[in-house]
């Protein structure tokens, strides 16, 4: 049997390799995640599922009789730097993923849930044995405060949060369940129901599933309405269609000693280069799996083969020659050599794609399909000509800009072409609920998932070491709907507070307190908060990673 | 058949609803997902909720039809379906018509049920015109620089190549806006001397940049010691250079006006082989390299090399280059160096291209070099002069050679050349090699 680090390093990969910098992380874990990690371990699972597995491992570590004990996972683990307490954190939400449908949530509730997976029998308090709250504090509190700086460490956007009231610190794993049980397989009778065999991307896929609002349970509704889960969501649903579609498209799960298999499917963006002539040309833009690591691969395209080199975290190189409106049009699916862990690489069939500029280096003049649109980033909207009334409608109610008048566009590639390009979108408002559109998804991909976003604006950045030069730090520019924020500064190493200010929304500040060193900036405006972590090296903490030969 | 956008008017429709009856938010999703699912958003564009709404709130349907008044069929229907959940309480039941402006004090901008008044301003940023690092205007003026300020200049260009080396390749657009970060002027001209002291390599256009692996070239070895000096190019860092020094020592020079970064020999011991210093470095997680000067390649096979142009549109203004300064003409297909102006009421020089008659091509590369190109194809005198003695070879400033052909004689020394009046000055260059140049210029000193 695995031991219990080895879940805990499973896990932790599981929700952030392959995940780009900035992405929000839901520790969300539910039966089908444990079969695909436990899939992964060389160890066969004969027997019993891979879920009984895993919380019986996670049950040994913790429990001393029927007492919890967080102490062996309250540290960092001495071999990879990971919180030990994830697979723990984890067992958490397998709780709360495992309510049921439209169960109330309630600490009695949730803890009966706690209870069954440890097979901890009631003792007439709502909290086990070893969890009691102490001097105000649940003790598992401790573990989700250091796996959320783990993860801004890692720079990463924290998502567990506590709540109010009775329901305080059993909000932390609640905030981070996203499909209950019951709502997988809500999904996969939808997926059967209308025979959705098109292999969609994540946003499509999404506003086809927030279409048929009406069929789920409260708790799904509510994870739709919240734009804050969005993406997050967005990928979770479409995980469990890929499984779907890859077990014969059953109305079940494969079982609860099955095993759910990892996509054979690699899907791909759009990278958009403009040269001197002002020639436009687009290029295949491969996303990793997140969590999974693959060997060499190679994409054949028109006869051709292309390596898959690692761009950065989440996305391999573009590939491929330019690609031709035809392709973008109808999209395309390309065989991968050897097609043992994946076998093809899809390019969606889209209406239109967002491209934003290089997170890495905002300067560089490329865009492309790396995250939605943050909150005053100008990005540019490839679409087909019949989305243009749409783009209007959100331009004359204020809800978007782009440069030049209502009609300005520009061709994609050249006369005689249905695709047009709109440069220098923002999107400008939050009020977005009462306009209503022909292209839903479109609605779906540009409004925005947060009111609160802060961003560093110029100074310069070392892309792969995602830190910035002394000297040259960035300014700070906090957007927001509302004029001014609380901005707070605080040193991660000696963990004071540098820098404490009220400041204007929505333009750029300098804060001298940014010398070399790692800092928090945290930012907070009518009761909502946001952090991000910014790193600041001197020129001789700078180096080069060797190409390889 | 539905009628264009432009033939529709927007006018609204008013009711009254109750909170503890039906909630704002609910009544948006309620009314949002009937529109969607009875594919009306045609008709129904939107729907503005009254500001601050309490027990009792107004709400306008946003309808567009031919004419104010007019109900689409489809719309009628929804609005009947929907009658006892929201459609109850028309605001005016004999004319229930209104425009924005009668509406806009009650709903404000927003049409959201929250106080979402501050929206995040419009940036709005000319469009940049994309320019070329391969458009260079000439320039040989010379400025006296303290020791200090050529210090600092090669201090920052050093933090340049840091920067270049961590990143590993980019675009144009990168470089420049680094090196104005860094105070570092005439970008162009700076991506040139990287170019020529083999730092790193541009794309055909000059539109993308990659940063060499780092690198030793052979220069000398002392007869008495056997030590060896290699001359050292690419990437680099601090850390790399400290590890460097572990198994050498290196000599530091200034460039030439600090025109660039520090030029860095490293000495290395007899004793330490090439195979000792390449496995020492790997250990430190460095690949390096051992090079040997590269072989001249002629004039014939670059000229062949360069980017050929296709698709160029001539709704620009050209001048042509008669040896001296570029003068307006009318393309005649003529081989020559043409500018492109943009034709407005204040010309920007857009593109430079040599234009070659025998094969009907356009041809893009480094400015001096197509320069160089229309100087032989004129049939101009290239005066260049070598000094056997001090093993100078003299070229005019007017006359640069191409890029390429510039980066053999700097990369002799790893310095770039000095200048002396209306002279470049490329010092401790071998007879043999500049005959050899020469010779494949097409050129005689």
């Amino acid at each position: 049997m695995n031991k219990y680090s080895d879940w805990n390093t499973a896990l932790v990969r599981y929700f952030t390799q392959n995940v780009p910098y900035g992405t929000k992380i839901y520790l969300s874990l539910d039966d089908d995640t444990l079969k695909k990690i436990g899939s992964s371990f060389t160890q066969e699972c004969d027997h019993v599922s891979w879920i009984a597995i895993f919380c019986e491992v996670v049950k040994n570590k913790v429990l001393r009789g029927d007492k919890i004990n967080l102490e062996p996972v309250s540290e960092l683990d001495d071999d990879t730097g990971y919180p030990m307490g994830i697979a723990f954190l984890g067992l958490m939400v397998l709780a709360a993923n495992q309510m049921s449908e439209d169960e109330v949530l309630s600490q009695t509730n949730y803890f009966s849930r706690f209870r069954q997976i440890l097979n901890l029998s009631e003792d007439g308090k709502p909290r086990p044995r070893g969890l009691e709250i102490s001097k105000g504090q649940a003790p598992e509190a401790e573990l989700w405060k250091r796996w959320n700086q783990w993860l801004l460490k890692q720079g990463f956007i924290p998502t567990a949060h506590e709540g109010s009231g009775p329901n305080k610190y059993i909000n932390y794993p609640i905030s981070q369940s996203l499909l209950r049980n019951a709502d997988t397989d809500r999904l996969r009778q939808i997926f059967t129901e209308k025979q959705w065999r098109t292999r969609w991307d994540e946003q499509i896929l999404f506003t086809k599933v927030a279409n048929e609002y009406s069929k789920f349970s409260q708790h799904f509704k509510k994870l739709i309405d919240d734009r804050n889960r969005y993406e997050a969501l967005a990928t979770a649903i479409h995980e469990t269609y890929e499984d779907w579609l890859e077990n014969g498209s059953s109305t079940t799960s494969t079982g609860r000693s099955g095993h759910r298999q990892w996509s054979p499917q690699l899907y791909a963006g759009i990278y958009r280069t403009e040269d001197f002539l002002g020639n436009i040309e687009y290029y295949l833009y491969p996303k990793q799996q997140r969590g999974r690591s693959l060997g060499s691969l190679r994409v054949e395209i028109n006869e051709k083969q292309w390596d898959l080199r690692e761009d950065r975290a989440g996305w391999y190189l573009p590939i491929g020659q330019s690609l031709s409106r035809q392709e973008i049009s109808q999209g395309g699916t390309y065989l991968i050599n050897p097609n043992t862990q994946v076998r093809e690489l899809i390019l969606p069939m889209r209406d239109f794609w967002i491209l934003v500029p290089d997170p890495d280096n905002s300067e560089s003049g490329v865009y492309a399909s790396w995250s939605s649109p943050k909150l005053g980033e100008q990005f540019i909207i490839v679409f087909r000509e019949s989305l243009f009334n749409d783009l209007q409608r959100l331009r004359d109610e204020n809800l978007i800009q782009w440069e030049g008048d209502r009609e300005t566009k520009y061709s994609a590639f050249g006369n005689n072409s249905d695709w047009y390009e709109v440069y220098q979108c923002q999107i400008l408002s939050q009020a977005w609920d009462g306009v209503f559109l022909q292209f839903q998804e479109l609605k779906d991909a540009l409004q925005p998932t947060t009111s609160l976003s802060i961003s560093f604006l110029g100074g310069l950045k070392v892309p792969k070491m995602n830190a910035w030069i002394s000297n040259h730090p960035p300014q700070v520019i906090v957007f927001a709907f509302h004029p001014t924020i609380e901005v707070k500064v605080i040193d991660i190493t000696t963990d004071k507070t540098v820098y404490t200010q009220s400041l204007s929304s929505n333009s750029p500040h300098s804060i001298h307190e940014l010398t070399e060193g790692s800092f928090m900036v945290n930012a907070t405006c009518l009761g909502q908060s946001t952090q991000r972590i910014i790193k600041v090296l001197a020129w001789n903490e700078i180096d080069f990673t060797s190409f390889s030969a | 058949m539905t009628q264009s956008r432009q033939e529709r008017t927007r006018w609204y429709m008013g009711f009254k609803q109750k909170t503890n009856k039906l909630k704002p938010e609910h009544l948006i999703e309620v009314i949002s997902k009937s529109v969607q699912s009875g594919n009306l958003v045609q008709y129904l564009p939107l729907l503005r909720i009254e500001k601050n709404p309490k027990g009792e709130y107004y709400f306008f349907v946003a309808i567009e039809s031919i004419n104010i008044g007019n109900i689409p069929s489809e719309v009628d229907s929804f609005i009947k379906d929907l009658k006892e959940k929201c459609f109850n309480f028309p605001v005016d039941k004999r004319r229930n018509q209104f425009t924005i402006d009668q509406i806009k004090p009650m709903v404000g901008v927003a049409h959201d049920v929250q106080d979402y008044t501050n929206p995040i301003p419009y940036r709005s940023q000319p469009k940049t015109i994309r320019e070329s690092p391969l458009i260079l205007v000439p320039n040989s003026e010379t400025q006296s620089l303290s020791d200090e300020q050529i210090r600092q200049f090669s201090t920052k260009h050093e933090h340049l190549l840091y920067w270049l080396s961590a990143l590993g390749s980019g675009t144009w657009e990168s470089f420049k806006k680094t090196c104005e970060i860094l105070g570092l002027a005439e970008p162009k001209r700076i991506l040139r001397r990287l170019k020529l002291l083999n730092h790193l390599s541009t794309s055909g256009n000059g539109s993308k940049w990659q940063v060499n692996p780092p690198s030793l070239i052979h220069t000398g070895t002392n007869s008495e010691t056997g030590d060896r000096t290699f001359l050292l190019y690419g990437q680099r860092s601090h850390k790399f250079l400290q590890k460097l020094k572990t198994l050498g020592s290196l000599k530091v020079n200034q460039q030439p006006r600090g025109e660039a970064l520090q030029r860095i020999e490293l000495i290395l011991p007899s004793q330490i082989r090439d195979e000792i210093l390449i496995q020492r470095m790997q250990t430190y997680g460095y690949s390096i390299n051992f090079t040997h000067p590269p072989s001249i390649l002629s004039l014939n096979d670059w000229q062949n090399s360069l980017t050929r142009i296709e698709g160029l549109t001539f709704d620009f203004d050209l001048k042509r280059f008669d040896g001296t300064n570029f003068i307006d003409c009318t393309f005649q297909e003529e081989t020559g160096f043409y500018q492109f102006w943009t034709r407005d009421s204040s010309p920007q020089l857009r593109y430079s291209f040599f234009y070659d008659q025998k094969t009907g091509s356009w041809l893009q590369g480094d400015w001096y070099g197509l320069r160089f190109l229309a100087i032989l194809s004129i049939r101009q005198n290239v005066e260049v002069h070598y000094n056997t003695e001090a093993k100078k070879l003299e070229v005019p400033i007017t006359q640069r050679f191409p890029e390429l052909y510039e980066s053999y004689l700097v990369m002799a020394l790893g310095l770039l050349p000095t200048y002396d009046s209306h002279l470049l000055i490329y010092e401790r260059i071998s007879l043999q090699l500049a005959t050899e140049l020469t010779i494949k210029l097409n050129i005689t000193f």
